[in-house]
């Protein structure tokens, strides 16, 4: 049951992007929350991640300004490949799941 | 006279129980090294074309090899090379834990078992010395309950063994050989040591081998487990298992679903959230002094899959009993794998058969009067345990699943062939091509099958931009390639695959070369203990004529171009899941990608092997 529900609270919760990384050493499993109040490019919330989480998502994914191939990135379940990589919108609510292989067991 | 760093041979001829140590060849060891390398020679050489795999006229020799050893890395390995019942071409399989490495102890590195033994018997094998033990009464026990007795009996909790379970007595076509809580999982090693009433091996030894230059050779290994130790995949592995593989393969469309209907499915986050909170108790090495420790102890605490704490959880296993089958219960998947595991059945084969099955019966050639009366349907948990227990025991229907997807097929016919997913008789494990071209290529050519060990440098080549060390030695740096790219990858998977095969010959765990292990490290540490000197060349050398060795087998079987295929439907774009819209994903010229890499490998358009090539590994003859 859900306690102690106040509009400012369910407000807030809405901002929210939340990100899951998955097989990154160091970060597998590890899971944040990012508030936005309007849609960012996802360049812009590597960047947002940095400053409200000190995960550097910038120093995981990219390379020469692109995101490396080893990762696979879900936004909302879909391929952020396919919405533009970077410039994929992510808006308040989003979840993106950023994935890498371990070790392929 | 004895090879520095090498035991000897013991030939154990089970019609007349009689024993013979035999001294190791240094031509031979040099050339092959050991492991499945060493296998591939003798097999090669002491078998006839066409023997019936389950006669016994078949050998089933137990292989380590010089980097087999409590104190090596990834030294916790045995292989187990023989001709494979479910493929009839070469079989080999390998399993973990501390029995490889107990049996050099014995002062034997290879243990060759040939023809039958009258009554059911096991083996205990001491400092050199050989006992036959019999054993009928284990007929019948699970994993746990053989190796318990055995250790009662033998009154020493701390010797090693390896034993078939029900399924092994029975000849599943996929059973296995399981180290406790290990399995030698692949190919029906199982179903030839119960062809020859061998139960069990149990292990116990006090004794070394000599090294030729001590302290090099400590400083070799020290070394590479320092660079294994403090690798991020290292820590990841012990971290997460292989299981933790499960949301990432997923989200690549590497996770085969629904018996390959899709490369992905969605639901590999949830699963795996549920694994890592409900039912994992803790990591676990699998043999003393790992410097990974991959492997869990998991469990199911209650409900209908309450399963008793144990060493589980693999990713192979996990995904056959889940998106193999969409099956979404987390806790089924677990208690299918434990009771595969007790009954000593294949987990990758028994998924792979079980999907078959359902979508036989879906589409009509299957009925419940074929299926004692179960309605099999995707999804089903409760469906699930009993027909584990009908393969083991080949009850009722269970006797033509346990037959594997490819005789399966041929006995349901009509259109059932293209519903079973294997390739040379082999059951697709839990990595899909079309997440990777180079896959496609290593699944078509691996000398087993469509299996799970060989191929897997493709996949982490593509998808995980992984070079292994070997750009220096003629690899397409990854990151130049495109994971979809069909072009170059038949060159690069003919020297993934040299090198990838050498813990398999050299006696260690493939995951050391994941965490950094590179060829020089296997240069140094087998040159330090043989006195050999061993190029990274030679070493890369070795790989390569091991290969082609395990091909000759396969070709001297029949095998052929024909046999180096995909099935149709692991070629196509999928039906559903992230990729269903993605055309790249889909195979588009397999024979391409073949033709490739037979050049690269410097086999004829047919497939066989150039004679320059034959002479050039010192294969010809």
């Amino acid at each position: 049951m859900i306690k102690d529900l106040n509009p400012e609270t369910c407000r807030e919760v809405l901002k929210l992007v939340k990100i899951k990384l998955f097989g990154i050493p160091g970060f597998h499993l590890n899971r944040f929350n990012i508030s936005i109040e309007n849609p960012v490019a996802f360049s812009e919330l590597i960047k947002l991640a940095f400053e409200q989480s000190s995960v550097d998502l910038g120093e995981i994914l990219l390379k020469d300004g692109k995101i490396e191939k080893k990762y696979f990135i879900l936004l909302n379940g879909k391929r952020i490949d396919e919405m533009g990589n970077l410039e994929a919108s992510i808006s308040p609510g989003d979840t993106l799941i950023i994935n890498r292989m371990l070790l392929g067991g | 006279m004895a090879i520095k760093g090498y035991g000897k041979q013991l030939r154990i001829f089970l019609n007349n129980k009689e024993t013979r140590v035999e001294e190791l060849d240094e031509k031979i060891m040099r050339d092959f090294l050991g492991g499945v390398g060493y296998g591939a020679r003798v097999l090669y050489d002491e078998l006839e074309k066409g023997i019936d795999p389950l006669g016994e006229d078949n050998k089933l020799l137990f292989a380590t090899g010089p980097l087999t050893g409590n104190n090596m890395p990834g030294g916790g390995s045995i292989e187990i090379c023989f001709k494979s019942p479910l493929t009839g071409g070469w079989g080999e399989s390998r399993s973990g834990g501390n029995f490889g490495p107990d049996l050099r102890k014995t002062g034997f590195d290879f243990v060759i078992f040939e023809g039958k033994s009258e009554k059911p018997v096991y083996l205990y094998i001491t400092d050199e010395t050989v006992e036959f033990r019999a054993a009928e009464h284990l007929l019948g026990l699970t994993i746990e309950e053989k190796t318990g007795k055995i250790k009662e009996e033998l009154a020493d909790p701390r010797i090693s063994t390896m034993c078939i379970g029900p399924a092994g007595e029975k000849q599943v076509l996929y059973s296995t050989i399981m180290c406790e809580g290990r399995a030698a999982g692949r190919a029906g090693a199982g179903a030839v040591m119960g062809s020859k009433n061998l139960l069990a091996i149990a292990v116990r030894g006090n004794k070394k081998v000599e090294i030729t230059e001590p302290e090099r050779f400590s400083s070799a290994v020290r070394s590479t487990m320092k660079v294994i130790r403090e690798s991020p995949d290292s820590a990841g592995f012990k971290e997460h298992g292989t299981t933790g593989d499960i949301p990432g393969c997923d989200s690549m469309g590497d996770w085969p679903t629904k018996n390959w209907q899709s490369n992905s499915w969605g639901k590999g986050e949830v699963l795996y959230e549920h694994f890592h909170a409900k039912n994992l108790v803790r990591p676990n090495d699998c043999y003393t002094g790992c410097p990974v420790g991959c492997g869990r102890i998991i469990k199911v605490d209650d409900g209908k899959f309450k399963t008793p704490v144990h060493e589980g959880g693999e990713y192979e296993s996990i995904s056959a009993f889940t998106a193999f089958l969409l099956n979404e219960d987390m806790d089924c998947a677990v208690h299918c794998t434990y009771l595969c595991n007790q009954l000593g059945v294949d987990t990758i084969s028994a998924g792979g058969a079980i999907a078959f099955a359902i979508e036989c019966y879906e589409n009509g050639l299957l009925s419940k009067e074929d299926t004692d009366g179960i309605e099999l349907k995707w999804g089903d948990p409760d469906i699930l345990p009993g027909l584990i227990k009908k393969i083991a025991g080949r009850e009722g229907f269970g006797n033509l699943l346990a037959e594997g997807v490819k005789k399966a097929a041929e006995r349901i016919g009509g259109n059932s062939g293209e519903y079973a997913i294997h390739t040379k008789g082999m059951e697709g494990p839990a990595h899909d091509p079309r997440s990777g071209k180079a896959l496609a290529v290593t699944y078509g050519t691996a000398s087993r099958g469509m299996c799970h060990i060989h191929p897997l440098e493709g996949m982490l080549y593509d998808s995980g931009k992984v070079d292994f060390g070997l750009i220096p030695f003629g690899l397409e740096d990854p990151e130049n390639c495109d994971r979809w790219d069909e072009e170059g990858k038949g060159r690069a998977v003919k020297i993934l695959q040299d090198a990838l095969v050498l813990p398999d010959v050299a006696g260690n765990c493939k995951f050391m070369m994941y965490c950094g292990m590179t060829l020089a490290d296997f240069s140094e540490i087998i040159s330090s203990l043989t006195g050999w000197n061993l190029s990274v060349e030679e070493i890369l050398k070795t790989g390569e004529r091991v290969l082609n060795l395990q091909r000759l087998f396969n070709l001297r079987e029949g095998f052929g171009k024909s046999d180096d295929i995909l099935p149709k439907r692991v070629t196509e774009v999928p039906r559903f899941g992230l990729y269903s819209e993605e055309e790249r994903c889909g195979i588009k010229d397999f024979e391409k990608m073949l033709a490739e890499y037979y050049q690269a490998r410097g086999w004829t358009e047919a497939g066989s092997i150039e004679e320059g090539k034959l002479k050039e590994l010192g294969l010809e003859g």
